[in-house]
């Protein structure tokens, strides 16, 4: 009955120190706890609790003849012992006894490819390899249905500095009054919200070039390869690209025009005439929108506009809504009707040549509103990954966050992807050495301190003993 | 199912008023009658938590407003058990615990519905997280106990101490390895040493401190001592629960989504 005092009143001083460390370590966030606890001073000292626990469990079960004492000492050593074993130490170790594994690594995985090389962090350099390959056969995101499922109104302003981000304001419109669009003196109002709709354009699209030759009127939907013939004189007019923000730039074949976020927001389309019986080179134009003369040449009359959509309809098929706003600025207001071209891409409407169309551009700041889909949280992340061996697919599974892959010694998890654009998927890659250890030490710590705690008899002999005034 | 979103609100309200009447009732008035009131307020607290699980369409065990609403649920059916099994009596105390722990949820949380992220999704997030709730109230009743036993120096409340760290000690720790099996499979460790789980194991450790010395001492000789050293387990376990959560910005540990 000695060792017990003394293996009780040793028990005290390690597990204070424990639960000291373990405070200490709480204030020192989880890098530098990971560091304090696996640090040489604290082996010497798991070493002897692990000791001291295993003294413990011979003398509960043989000479105190508790078994479940034995068996909840017995899982905390094996809970010790296991994590020694999977432990960057116990890896280091295990070397010695031409054991090599990786701890611990993380892959970058493109759907379709595949890879045996671990990085030492997500962000690190190749570090080790896997002793089989895995292939990234799939991933997707999954996401919640958005708690309300409409859609926000944005108003966006280009950025103050040339490098810096636009400017984003949510818009609060679900009221009848006006609401002011930041950083100018306009407002708007929504007069009609269609959740599911589809929007009707004058012209079938959104963004026309009207072509005027010698009495000859045609609207041409304004898409990169549309073509049209004219006549007297016989030419074909290409439209080969659009613009928002135009450089134009010549050189020795002509005119050639780049997209530079830099630039001056304008509009614009380029157009490619050839002639149809000349052998004269191509020529090139490009026809601005705000500059609406700049199109005219050889009897010819090109202006680039830009139609928003005339009417709306509610379309149980379509998942993007329509909104009719009322845009106010001075003395004038117009309505409009907005709608986002495809799902996720801002399809703005810019106020300015809302307003300004018939006038001069006055004094009113380049603002776009525009139509955002609300997030939805992701609900989960999948990725489908096939284990391969001598290029031979040998397993396959379905991994997603609390899924990993278990296979060879390793576990794999799914550790990060773009929930936006799914293509790639960063892995996490553990080692699997010593967790059946530290498994059977949870099930005996659990299942004994249950039985010593709630087992019937337990409570039974308690209150016995209580009854003889213990 | 859509139910109104003000409904559990309300039934909070009722569950607060129920317990604040069990209380005074059991103090002084008939303990039958007051009992009674005490299982009305925990019928209300049960309709709010059933509600809400309704509405944000998984057992509400996610948010602070959840978790407290959850423990407050738990405190009549302990108390019953406690009293009935284990005659530990302390109901009108009880019934002040459940309304403590009711008024938070009720003023202080936010009650904003949230979508499980995908590491919640798994099934070890209800018994983990419920382990720890029924842990919590019957640690909350060992403090109740202790702090009668502290200032008394009575072996009884030693006794009744104890008992309900006997109850507890395996909840804590059921729910210390669910967590760290969960960890495994969500994380890639089954322990990460951030600030939650450390705060958590020292919880474990300081009731393990509580035991050794209560076997080393033979407990009812110093209960004092003994009482005092519960009533810290308590606290630590209530700054596990309450603070790494509030101060998650502080800490940024890996359990912090769990706001
Ligand atoms: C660190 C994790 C440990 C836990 C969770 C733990 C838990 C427990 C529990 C619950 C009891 C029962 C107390 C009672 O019967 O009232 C106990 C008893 C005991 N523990 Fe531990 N213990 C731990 C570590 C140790 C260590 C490191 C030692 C070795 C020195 C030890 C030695 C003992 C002994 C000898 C008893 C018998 C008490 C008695 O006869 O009443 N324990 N332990």
């Amino acid at each position: 009955m000695l060792l017990r005092k003394i293996l009780l009143w040793l028990a005290l001083p390690a597990t204070a120190l424990l639960a000291v460390w373990s405070i200490v370590g709480a204030f020192l966030g989880a890098e530098q706890a990971s560091k304090l606890f696996n640090s040489t001073p604290m082996v010497c000292i798991w070493c002897g609790l692990a000791v001291l626990l295993a003294v413990g469990v011979v003398h509960s079960a043989w000479r105190l003849r508790r078994p479940v004492l034995a068996v909840m000492h017995l899982g905390a050593l094996l809970i010790i012992i296991g994590s020694m074993i999977n432990s960057c130490r116990g890896h280091e170790l295990a070397r010695y006894f031409g054991i090599d594994k990786p701890v611990r690594g993380y892959m970058v995985l493109f759907r379709g490819h595949q890879s045996n090389s671990l990085l030492d962090s997500p962000d690190g350099k190749p570090a080790a390899t896997l002793p089989f390959g895995l292939k990234l056969e799939d991933c997707r995101v999954e996401c919640y249905p958005p708690a309300d499922p409409t859609w926000l109104l944005v108003a966006e302003m280009p950025a103050d500095r040339p490098a810096g981000e636009p400017q984003r304001t949510l818009l609060q419109w679900r009221s009848d009054k006006p609401t002011g669009i930041p950083g100018t003196s306009a407002s708007v109002r929504v007069l009609r919200y269609v959740p599911c709709a589809r929007a009707i354009y004058s012209e079938g699209t959104r963004r026309v070039l009207v072509i005027r030759c010698r009495g000859q009127k045609l609207i041409v939907p304004a898409e990169p390869g549309r073509q049209v013939m004219l006549e007297n004189p016989r030419r074909s007019l290409r439209i080969s690209g659009l613009y928002t923000r135009p450089s134009p730039r010549w050189n020795e074949s002509g005119l050639d025009v780049v997209e530079d976020p830099s630039a001056r927001r304008s509009p614009a389309v380029k157009v490619e005439i050839e002639e149809a019986d000349g052998d004269k080179d191509k020529t090139v134009r490009l026809v601005f929108q705000d500059l609406p003369m700049h199109g005219q040449a050889d009897g010819l009359a090109m202006r680039y506009v830009e139609t928003w959509p005339i009417d709306a309809v509610a379309d149980a098929a379509s998942d993007t809504p329509a909104m009719l706003l009322e845009v106010s600025f001075a003395d004038r207001s117009e309505r409009v009707w907005l709608a986002p071209e495809t799902p996720n891409m801002p399809d703005g409407l810019e106020i300015s040549s809302l307003l300004a169309q018939a006038e001069k551009k006055d004094r009113l700041p380049e603002v776009t509103l525009y139509l955002v889909r609300p997030t939805s949280q992701i609900k989960r992340y999948q990725a489908r990954l096939a284990v391969l061996e001598s290029g031979r697919n040998v397993a396959e599974k379905l991994i997603e966050v609390n899924r990993p892959l278990h296979y060879g010694g390793f576990h794999v998890y799914w550790h990060y992807c773009d929930p936006v654009d799914p293509r790639y998927v960063m892995l996490s890659v553990r080692s699997d050495s010593g967790l059946t250890v530290v498994y059977a030490g949870f099930a005996l710590l659990c299942g004994g301190i249950f039985a010593w705690g709630w087992a019937k008899p337990a409570w039974k002999s308690l209150s016995r003993r209580s009854d003889n005034g213990d | 199912m859509a139910i109104n979103q003000a409904i559990p609100g309300y039934l909070i309200y009722a569950a607060m008023l129920a317990h604040l009447l069990a209380f005074a009732v059991l103090l002084i008035g008939p303990k039958r009658v007051g009992g009674a009131i005490f299982a009305v307020g925990f019928a209300a607290a049960a309709a709010a938590w059933t509600c809400r699980w309704i509405q944000v369409g998984h057992v509400p065990l996610q948010s602070l407003f959840e978790v407290f609403l959850t423990l407050a649920m738990l405190v009549f059916p302990l108390s019953l058990f406690c009293r009935l099994c284990l005659g530990v009596k302390a109901e009108a105390a009880d019934a002040l615990v459940g309304l403590l722990i009711l008024f938070p949820a009720a003023f202080v949380f936010s009650a904003e519905p949230q979508r499980l992220p995908p590491a919640l999704r798994s099934w070890l997030f209800f018994p983990h997280v419920m382990a720890y709730m029924l842990a919590y109230v019957v640690l909350a009743k060992a403090a109740v106990a202790a702090i009668g036993g502290l200032l008394s120096g009575d072996a009884s409340c030693e006794q009744a101490t104890y008992k309900m760290v006997r109850l507890g000690f395996p909840l804590l720790t059921g729910g210390l390895i669910l967590g760290a099996v969960w960890g495994k499979l969500a994380w890639g460790d089954y322990w990460n040493w951030d600030p939650k789980e450390l705060w958590a194991l020292a919880t474990w450790l300081v009731f393990g401190f509580y035991l050794h010395l209560r076997a080393a001492s033979n407990g009812a000789r110093f209960p004092r001592t003994s009482c005092a050293m519960a009533l810290l387990g308590v606290v630590v376990a209530a700054i596990t629960l309450l603070w790494v959560n509030l101060a998650a910005k502080l800490f940024a540990g890996l359990h912090s989504y769990a706001t």
